[in-house]
Parts: structure tokens; C-alpha cells; sequence
């Protein structure tokens, strides 16, 4: 059974935790973009233990580490980066200590994608919590390593910013710097045939209109992934993930690509901003009598390819006031599938086992566009344990019998 | 439903159940018995890609709902159950079995046999394959680059050609041809032509029409082999054909209409001419020769990445086309059957199966083949790496199949010698290789043995000590790197000599280091000097040999053993310039076995001159002890006992062992004075233990200024030599480096 690129979607509450598998060369390379792993103790039945369910996919390498080869932080917000501190190993890659026995070791961060946001000092609209201090010394960390040593360190020491800094403090390291535009095709030095990534934002704060506050939300990352099935080169698969972009995002990128859509295409869409009402509006929806959805933010979210899913990594969405996610928010996002005979989905609804506690949701990256994974072929997470056979890949590996050879 | 069966097994019935629990089954339906099968019809849902859940059926024509029936041996679980698809389902797809139009489809999900896949990982990894295949179906994922290209499906093929699909693919990359041709010879072993043996010979004949005119086509007189044209079509370099179709030539109307869809009409019209005017029936008629049945066509079709198992895109497909003997004009409804190739055993093959790939073959000079020689040549030839000099003098007597790589019968077989016959063997796996009947050591070996001019190494595994005298004493160079093997104490013990570059340690060096292994080791010294050593025996009349006795499983064990060492020398990337000695000892009850390497810098050798007419080897160990024990203290002069090999023949001392000087030796700055107590006991020991190879030599001292030899040390030397038989040698440590005095 051949390798089949995947992307999964955790179910985290009101925060982002996405993994992509990429499938090339008979080998997985992983980008986890986000996390939000709640602390030890804090699981419970209703609550789908990511953590677990996070290492259960990934690989171990040579050296026993759990890892991947690209995290990215969208933006340095609490609810996408929470548990990195805890989970993630940080430092030079010859001082890691392997697990105890029975230990799950910390994830193993080849290469780090960030947002030249470590470079912005404190401030009102810069105030970091714990996990993201933690992500911004590593990436600094990495970032002065290159900048000694003019050179793309080991695995480890790894680091690609993604747009540039305004204050000029990505100008020595240029090298290293993803631009609007560009399209990725590397993960880890290692170029993938498969991949192409384009860079959309960050936008520089020069686009936007003067007097506006450079948020966090507005630093997103975002980025259109194109992703072709394993061995194939031509993209049939496009996802586009873009942490808590807000309206005014939206909107300049409609200004930017009204006539070149195919940029702002997608199979599979992360509802900005965990289903937020100001992804799709100026206006506030508690206070507002009657809140108007922006046209242009609407029309850079509506290119939704035929049968494309939109996802809100959100609590559960109700009838009401809240923001994110909102309700209403929701309603706009199902017009945009319905045209296509897409679907949109709330990961806190994803039971597909019926358990209390929602589900990784997973599509493979087929030829034919994504294709979810469903029980019939993904078994439930008590019975991997049990039975990890054909269904995890090979038929030749797995609890079976040895085959032997006659 | 499953309540209603009479006849199945309470097994089958919770098999249904389990079949009916999986997720994926919406429903189970009707459950029939016929003959020996219960058929279990199921409702299967499919997991189709978003874009195509609207339409509900996928852009590759499956359902998201798809009837399934299970094929339910009534003898389950003994023989698996396999899944079936209905009778429409598209046939279009890879990874199908044959099948038949009308006849339910039937899914290849697993890359193993469902029998071995229900024995090792139980029927739910069954339907978890098959829920895969309907999803990747669906999602047109059957097809991975990274596996390779699905082989057409080719449900009804008729006769087996084999052929040598390496050298054609291979000619097919080097340069893009419209058309080629190839000798292509049959025989029918049947009453009908479905019996087809068939053989395209490679490499092509040449481009010209004109190559086919110097064959002689048709049928033999005296043999049931014909031989006919083969003419291979090959599409444009640009064309790449990625749509799977499973076959669909029956005639030459369809295959014309193939030849339309690679845009080869033209090209095959105009061969296809020519064959009927020149290569046809009519031709045979005019030279009074019986005509041809057929011919062959192939289609060599470029895929949009290489073929499962394969480092090709071109995949080969090839049609026999049947004359119509009613008439010289190949009509439409000419007959035209799709045919199979069976891979021709080749050296690419051989890389596929073995695992092991090499760009050029390495050439062997393997001297001996014999029982060992023949067992390694084999093992290393089934590697398709390797290319052989096979030298031997002596003939096959029938004696020796009890433990030769061959098995030779029959009378004619006997005259024939050991060289030609493993010749033979290899040649039939497609392996070059050259019979050498000659004595070894009646070979030129000044001039660097002609015997194996080309050989990058040289194996000798005769165990024959004057081979190894030749090779040591009369070749002055070697073409290649000489390997040295043999085996000890009824094959309990395996020796591999590897020499250092340059022979700066050369094979009798590593021999005499060997038999110096018996002081201290009782493993190497039971198998070289204990009571299993050869012995004569006699095998029928007139037939004896000097042999051991030991049958061929244990000497196989040890050849196998020493076979690997040598291959992954000889793969290693990088071979450092020393030499090596790899022991092999297998503990006889337990069959457990343990190498140790030992590795040897070169040897320093100190020729023979007027007074001193013996030539003296020191192995790069005992050089490097000699020094450290003299630097130890540079202060006061040291020195001990000298032991090795004498080789009387040619005149040769190996210093290979060093012992200390007994107790109550003077050591001063300008004088060592050895004393003797103890040495005569020490030495009766080694005596016994190395049947008398490893000896007294005489001594070595060091000098604390780096002075000659003195007048005094030439005295001691000339007192110690009038006391016996055998040379004796005097070493000095001086400057630091090794002279004789």
C-alpha cells in the first residue's frame, strides 16, 4: 500500500491545530501549523486527547525523536500555540534528551516556519503568553545561528520566516525569507515535487489603511497549500490556512487577486478565525443593529472549488450571539459551499464514532481532490492501538502474522 | 439472512456476521450457496472524493453505493473469502484480476495472497483492503507513480515468450525507433498454437528491412523450432500514454486500430507490408521451405512513469499475429492473439531479485571448481553482479556431486571438466563466464598469470598448497586482487585471505599468521591440526581422491558464510589498502558461528643477500610490537625470542610471533644478554599445538643508539646458527627500524 498525503484537523475548542502529511518519495514529511494542546490533567471524555492522537501520527527518527519537519505559528496567539512550551523540544538538537521508557519525548521541530512578528518588541498589541515567549526565543535562537553562521544550520536549528520584517530587522537574513508570492516547494531543504506553497501573507502593514491597529490577527500567516497526489506533480488539491486573518485581510486580498482568483482557490477551507464573525464583517454582531458582511472579504473567501469543505475549528456553534464562533458567520460560510456542493463542518460535531468526545478529522489528498477518512478505512482510536495493520499502511507490517518466504 | 443457511459452517456464519459489523456495510443481502461457495452479497459504501458526493458515482464510474459479494469458500477459513464487484463495474481500472465481459469483477486489494493476508492479520484486514480499494478506485488513487504503472490488464493471453526485457527496455531509452526486429523463435509443445513456447533473441537485428533477409524464417526440416519475425514498435518520445485500458485486441483490424491510437498506423501498415511480400507464406513457398504459423508484433508504449517493478516507462506489448494461409493478404479478421513475455534470466534480473544493484559487472578469476569453487561461483553469479574466469584442470567425477555446486549425470556429462560444466550452469542464468581446463601453476606467473588477464579479483578456493606456493613465490603481480579460501576441520572452520593493495601482505603471509593462530587459539587449531584433516578415500574403482569426508550440508554452511564475506568486500565502496584474515568458526552442536577479522599493515620484507641467502617476511604486527617494546624504554636495550614459518621451498621466513625473554635476561644500555630457561618447554608446545609450522627463528634485541648491528651481535647470531638445522634469523631494532644482523 502506497504513502497517500493527508491533512487532519484537530478538534481543540476555539483554537487551530492542523497536520499535514505529505506523501513524496515513499516517505511522510509533516508541517503541524498550530497547536493548542491543553495540559496534563486537563483531559477529560468529552475532550479529544490531541496530544495522544498528535503522536500516534507522527514518525520517530533515527535518533528515537518524535518530530516534524515544519511547525508554523500563523500568528502568536494563545489558542495556536498553546502546550509548545510543555510538548516541544527547544534548543540545540545534540542536547535533547530521549524520553523515559514509556515516555512520549517532546516533538522534535526540524524546521520552524515563523512570522517576522519575534521581532516586534512587547507592546499593547503585542503581549505574549507563555508558550509564545517560549516559540519566539526558539525561533530567535535559530534565526542568530543563521546569522553567525551565514548558513542553513542542521535539522533543529532550522528557521524560515515568512514575509518581512517592516522594521528592516529581516534585511541580513533575506535568505531565509519567504516573500508574498513565493511558492514553496521545500520543506526541511528537501524539495518536495508534490508541494506548492504560496506565500499570500502575512500583508505588509503599508497595504493597510493608515490609523489601523497592526494586530496579531492581521500578521497571520496565510498561505494557499497545493498539494499533488503522491508521485504526481500536477496540484489537485488546494487548502488554504490562514490562522485569524481578519475582514480587512480579506478584503485587500480581494483587491489583490479579484483578478487572479485561482490564488484564493480551495478544497479546503479553516473558517479564519475559528468561524469569526470579523473574518466576514467591519461590523460587531452583539452591538451592531444590522451587521453587514463585507462583499469584497466574502468574495476572497467564496473560491471554493466543486465539493469544497469548509472547517471551523471552534467550539461547538449555536444559535446565538458568540463570536467566535458565530452563527451567523456560519450561515455566510454555507452559502459559499452550497454553490459547489461543498459542506461545512464543525470539528466539535465530528463523531463520526458517536463517542462523547469529537474526532481527528482527516482527508487524503487524492487525484480526485480530498477524500475524507472514515472509520471504514481509519480505525477509531481505541481500536488502533489493538490492531494497527493494513489500515496504518504496509500489509507487510503490522500485528499480523510474519509472512515469511518459502 | 445468515439464520436461513443450511450447510455452512457455524465458522461462515460468523464470518458473514463479521462481514455484515464491518462500518463500511450498509447491508447484507442474499447469501446463496452454489458448489463449494457461499456467495454473501453486501451493500458497501464508498467514502467517494467531496467534489464528487453531489452525483454520488465518481469521475472513475464507482458508486458510493457498490454491491460487493463475497466469494466464501465453504471450507473457510482454510481458503480465504475474496470480494467481487458487479459485472459492470469498470473494467478500466488497474489492479483487476483477468476477467471475463459478463462475469462479476474481480478487485486486486491486497499485494499478498487474501489467503496469507486471512492467516496473518485475520478477514478484517481483508475488508479493510477491500474498503481501500473502492475509496482509491473512486478517488482514481490505484494508479501510484512511486509503486510504478500497473501492467495492462491482459485478460485472455495465448503462448509464453521469453525475453530478455532489460536489454529491450534499455535499447528503447538509448535511442527512440519507429520500428525494430528481432529473431523470434517457437515451438508449439501441444496440439493447439495456444501451446506456444516462444524466444525473442536481443539485441535488435538492426533498423534496415534488409537484416531479416540474412535470417533463415520458416520450419526447420529436422526441428520443431520455427523461427519467424519479430518486429517491435515503439511510439514517439513525447507521446506519453497515460490512459490504463485494459486489452482489447483480438484481430488485426483492432490491433491496426491500436496501432491508429499510438500514432503508429503508418509505420505498422508499412512493416506490415513488407512481412506479407517478404517474410510471409508466399516467400517460404518460393524457397521451398515450410512457412511460418506467425509472427510477432510488440507495441512498446511509454507510460507517464516507470512500470511496477521496474526503472522503465516502456511497457511491452506483445501480439501474435497468425497468417492466413488461404490467402497472402493479412486480412482484417486475421487472428491475433495477445501474448505473455517471461522474463529471460539475465543479470538485471538477478540485481532485481537479490537486491543488489551494480552499474558494471566485477570480474572473477575463480581458480578451483570444486566443491567450495563451485558453491561461491554460484552464490555470487545468482547476484548478477559478477562475471567469471572459471579455471580447473580437473574433470567431474561422479563421485563429486556428493558435494559440488552441480549435479552432473549421465555418461556424456563426465568427460567433460569441472570448468565447462560450472560454465555451463552460469551460462544459464545469463552470466558471462570462460572455461579455463589448465594447470594453474603451469601458468606463466612472471608475467602476472595470463590465466585471468582481466580479473579485478582472483578466488582461489582449490586449497591446494602448491596453488598457493605458485600464487605467493612464482607471480610476480596479479591482475587482480587475490582472495584466498578455504576450509578447515571438516568445514567447522572457513578462512577468507584477503591480500593487502599492492600483495604488500600477501596470501602465504596471511597463512603463516593463520597456522601462528594455533598457540592460543583451540578452535583454529582443533580445525587446522586436529584429528579431522583430510584423508584418502576411495570411491569405487579406481576413483579415489584425496579428500575429506563431510557431506555437502556442512560444507554448503561454511561456503555460504565465506561467499557473503567475500561479496561484501568486494561491494564495499571504499577497500582500505590492508590485508585482512576473516576466521569463520561454527560450533558443530549448536550451529552457532562467530568471524573475527584480523588486519594486517604491509609486511616488511628484508631480501636475501650473498651471506644470507633466505628471504625474511616480518608482518606488520610484529614490526609495530617490536617498536613499542623497544620505545618503551629507550634507555636500556630490549629484546626477546622471534617464531614463525619456514618455507623451505622458496626460501622464506615468516616472522610471525614474538615471546618474551625469560627470566633472567640482562638488559643494560649497550647490551641485552637473553636468557634461555624455559624456552626449549615453551617451544615443544607451540611445536604440538602447530604441528611443528611454527618454530624457533632467533631472536630480536633493540639498540638505544641508532647503531648497525655490532661485531658482538654477529657473533651471538653465528653461535646460535651452529646449533641447529633450520636459519636462523637476527633481528635489530635500530633507528627505528627493523635490520637483520
Amino acid at each position: 500500500m502506497s504513502k497517500k498525503s493527508t491533512i487532519s484537523h484537530f478538534p481543540v475548542g476555539n483554537g487551530d491545530m492542523t497536520l499535514l502529511k505529505i506523501a513524496s518519495n515513499n516517505k511522510y514529511y509533516y508541517v503541524l501549523v498550530d497547536m493548542y494542546i491543553r495540559q496534563n490533567g486537563e483531559s477529560d471524555d468529552d475532550k479529544c486527547d490531541v496530544l495522544e492522537e498528535l503522536h500516534t501520527m507522527l514518525e520517530k527518527d533515527n535518533e528515537g525523536r518524535p518530530y516534524v519537519d515544519v511547525l508554523i505559528l500563523t500568528h502568536p496567539d494563545e489558542d495556536h500555540i498553546k502546550g509548545f512550551k510543555e510538548h516541544f523540544y527547544r534548543g540545540a538538537p545534540v542536547d535533547y534528551v530521549s524520553a523515559k521508557e514509556g515516555g512520549k519525548g517532546k516533538i522534535f521541530i526540524r524546521e520552524i516556519w515563523s512570522s517576522p512578528l519575534i521581532f516586534r518588541r512587547k507592546s499593547k498589541n503585542n503581549s505574549l503568553c507563555q508558550d509564545a515567549i517560549a516559540f519566539n526565543t526558539e525561533a530567535k535562537r535559530r534565526v542568530n545561528l543563521y546569522k553567525k553562521d551565514k548558513k542553513i544550520g542542521v535539522e533543529g536549528d532550522r528557521i524560515r520566516l515568512i514575509g518581512k520584517d517592516e522594521n528592516g530587522k529581516t534585511d541580513e537574513v533575506m535568505a531565509i525569507v519567504y516573500q508574498n508570492e513565493d511558492i514553496i516547494g521545500q520543506l526541511n531543504e528537501v524539495t518536495l515535487k508534490e508541494l506548492k506553497a504560496k506565500v499570500l501573507g502575512p500583508l505588509p502593514d503599508d497595504d493597510f489603511e493608515e490609523g489601523t491597529n497592526p494586530d496579531k490577527n492581521r500578521s497571520s500567516i496565510i498561505i494557499q497549500w497545493g498539494v499533488a497526489s503522491h508521485g504526481y506533480t500536477t496540484t489537485k488539491n488546494y487548502i488554504l490556512l490562514a490562522g485569524d486573518a481578519g475582514v480587512e485581510v480579506w478584503d485587500l486580498m480581494w483587491e489583490k487577486y479579484e483578478s487572479d482568483k485561482d490564488k484564493l482557490q480551495y478544497d479546503i477551507l479553516l473558517a479564519p478565525h475559528h468561524c469569526s464573525w470579523h473574518t466576514l464583517s467591519h461590523d460587531s454582531y452583539s452591538k451592531s443593529d444590522n451587521p453587514q458582511v463585507s462583499p469584497s472579504a466574502k468574495s476572497a473567501l467564496s473560491q471554493a472549488r466543486q465539493g469544497a469543505i469548509i472547517i471551523s475549528s471552534s467550539d461547538k456553534i449555536k444559535d446565538d450571539d458568540r463570536d467566535p464562533p458565530n452563527y451567523q458567520a456560519m450561515k455566510e460560510y454555507q452559502t459559499i459551499v452550497r454553490d459547489v456542493d461543498g459542506a461545512f463542518k464543525c470539528l466539535e460535531d465530528h463523531k463520526p464514532s458517536k463517542a462523547k468526545a469529537p474526532e481527528v478529522l482527516t482527508y487524503k489528498l487524492t487525484n480526485s481532490g480530498p477524500q475524507e477518512e472514515t472509520a471504514m478505512t481509519q480505525e477509531s482510536n481505541s481500536a488502533k492501538s489493538k490492531r494497527r495493520t493494513t489500515a496504518t499502511g504496509s500489509l507487510f507490517v503490522g500485528t499480523g502474522d510474519a509472512i515469511g518466504h518459502g | 439472512m445468515v439464520d436461513e443457511l443450511k450447510g455452512v459452517s457455524t465458522t461462515i456464519r460468523a464470518a458473514i456476521e463479521e462481514i455484515g459489523a464491518y462500518p463500511a456495510v450498509k447491508h447484507v443481502g442474499k447469501v446463496s450457496v452454489t458448489g463449494n461457495v457461499a456467495i454473501v452479497e453486501t451493500m458497501w459504501e464508498v467514502e467517494l472524493p467531496n467534489r464528487f458526493r453531489k452525483q454520488g458515482i465518481s469521475q472513475t464510474g464507482v458508486e458510493q453505493l457498490e454491491t460487493v459479494y463475497w466469494k466464501m469458500p465453504l471450507d473457510y477459513p482454510l481458503q480465504a473469502p475474496s470480494p467481487r464487484l458487479r459485472a459492470d463495474f469498470p473494467t478500466n481500472l488497474p489492479h483487476l484480476n483477468p476477467h471475463t465481459i459478463g462475469d462479476l469483477v474481480f478487485p486486486c486489494v491486497a499485494d499478498i495472497s487474501l489467503d496469507d493476508l486471512l492467516h496473518s492479520s485475520g478477514l478484517h484486514a481483508i475488508l479493510i483492503a477491500t474498503s481501500q480499494w473502492l475509496n482509491n478506485a473512486a478517488a482514481d488513487e490505484l494508479h501510484c507513480p512511486v509503486q510504478g504503472w500497473e501492467y495492462v490488464r491482459r485478460d485472455d493471453t495465448s503462448g509464453m515468450i521469453a525475453v530478455n526485457t532489460y536489454s529491450i527496455r534499455e535499447e528503447l531509452s538509448l535511442s527512440n525507433k519507429a520500428a525494430r526486429f528481432y529473431n523470434y523463435e517457437y515451438l508449439y509443445c501441444g496440439d493447439t498454437d495456444a501451446s506456444l513456447i516462444g524466444s525473442l533473441a536481443t539485441p535488435d537485428l538492426g533498423s534496415s528491412n534488409n537484416s531479416y533477409r540474412k535470417k533463415n524464417f520458416g520450419i526447420g526440416n529436422k526441428s520443431k523450432i520455427r523461427c519467424a519475425p519479430g518486429i517491435l514498435f515503439q511510439t514517439g518520445k513525447t507521446l506519453v500514454s497515460d490512459e490504463y485500458r485494459p486489452e482489447m485486441v483480438s484481430d488485426l483490424k483492432s490491433l491496426r486500430s491500436f496501432a491508429r491510437f499510438l500514432a503508429l498506423d503508418d509505420v505498422f501498415d508499412a512493416r506490415l507490408k513488407y512481412i506479407q511480400e517478404h517474410l510471409g507464406p508466399k516467400l517460404a513457398k518460393k524457397k521451398q521451405i515450410l512457412p511460418v504459423e506467425e509472427f510477432l508484433v510488440i507495441f512498446a508504449v511509454q507510460r507517464p512513469f516507470n512500470l511496477i517493478g521496474t526503472d522503465s516507462p516502456w511497457e511491452l506489448l506483445p501480439y501474435r499475429v497468425h497468417y492466413n494461409f488461404e490467402s497472402d493478404r493479412l486480412a482484417d479478421d486475421t487472428r491475433v492473439n495477445p501474448t505473455r513475455f517471461v522474463e529471460r534470466c539475465c543479470p538485471q534480473l538477478l540485481h532485481a531479485v537479490s537486491g543488489t544493484y551494480i552499474e558494471t559487472p566485477v570480474k572473477i578469476g575463480l581458480l578451483g571448481c570444486g566443491s567450495l569453487g563451485s558453491k561461491i561461483s554460484l552464490h555470487l553469479a545468482k547476484s548478477g553482479c559478477y562475471q567469471f574466469d572459471l579455471v580447473d584442470k580437473d574433470y567431474f567425477n561422479i563421485h563429486n556431486n556428493a558435494r559440488h555446486g552441480l549435479v552432473v549425470d549421465g555418461f556424456d556429462s563426465l568427460s567433460i571438466s569441472k570448468s565447462h560444466l560450472l560454465h555451463r550452469e552460469i551460462s544459464r542464468l545469463n552470466i558471462e563466464s570462460k572455461p579455463i581446463v589448465k594447470d594453474i601453476c603451469e601458468d606463466d606467473g612472471n608475467n602476472g598469470s595470463s590465466l585471468c588477464a582481466n580479473a579485478e579479483y582472483i578466488i582461489d578456493a582449490t586449497a591446494s598448497l602448491s596453488v598457493r606456493y605458485f600464487l605467493a613465490h612464482h607471480c610476480a603481480s596479479l591482475p587482480g586482487k587475490l582472495i584466498h579460501s578455504i576450509l578447515y576441520g571438516k568445514s567447522t572452520m572457513g578462512i577468507v585471505g584477503i591480500e593487502g593493495t599492492g600483495r604488500s601482505v600477501r596470501i602465504d603471509d596471511l597463512m603463516a599468521f593463520a597456522n601462528t593462530l594455533c598457540i592460543d587459539n583451540t578452535s583454529v587449531q582443533a580445525a587446522m591440526y586436529g584429528s579431522v584433516g583430510p584423508e584418502r578415500n576411495h570411491y569405487g574403482e579406481g576413483c579415489g581422491s584425496v579428500s575429506t569426508t563431510m557431506n555437502d550440508i556442512d560444507i554448503s554452511l561454511m561456503s555460504t558464510s565465506i561467499t557473503s564475506k567475500i561479496n561484501s568486500y568486494i561491494m564495499q565502496a571504499c577497500k582500505p589498502e590492508v590485508g585482512f584474515l576473516q576466521i569463520g568458526i561454527i560450533d558443530k552442536p549448536l550451529l552457532n558461528m562467530q568471524w573475527e577479522t584480523f588486519e594486517f599493515t604491509p609486511t616488511l620484507v628484508i631480501p636475501h643477500d650473498e651471506r644470507f641467502t633466505w628471504n625474511i617476511r616480518v608482518l606488520g604486527s610484529v614490526v609495530d610490537e617490536i617498536g613499542q617494546l623497544s620505545e618503551m624504554n629507550v634507555s636500556l636495550e630490549n629484546g626477546g625470542v622471534i617464531a614463525g614459518q619456514i618455507c623451505s621451498l622458496s626460501r622464506t621466513i615468516y616472522v610471525t610471533y614474538l615471546i618474551d625473554s625469560p627470566a633472567g635476561s640482562v638488559k643494560t644500555p649497550n647490551n641485552f644478554e637473553m636468557a634461555t630457561t624455559g624456552l626449549a618447554n615453551q617451544f615443544d608446545q607451540i611445536h604440538r599445538k602447530t604441528n611443528g609450522q611454527i618454530t624457533f627463528l632467533g631472536t630480536w634485541h633493540s639498540h638505544t643508539k641508532p647503531y648497525p648491528p655490532s661485531i658482538k651481535d654477529r657473533e651471538s647470531l653465528k653461535g646460535l646458527q651452529e646449533n641447529y638445522d633450520l636459519p636462523i634469523v637476527m633481528l635489530t631494532y635500530t633507528g627505528g627500524r627493523i635490520v637483520r644482523v
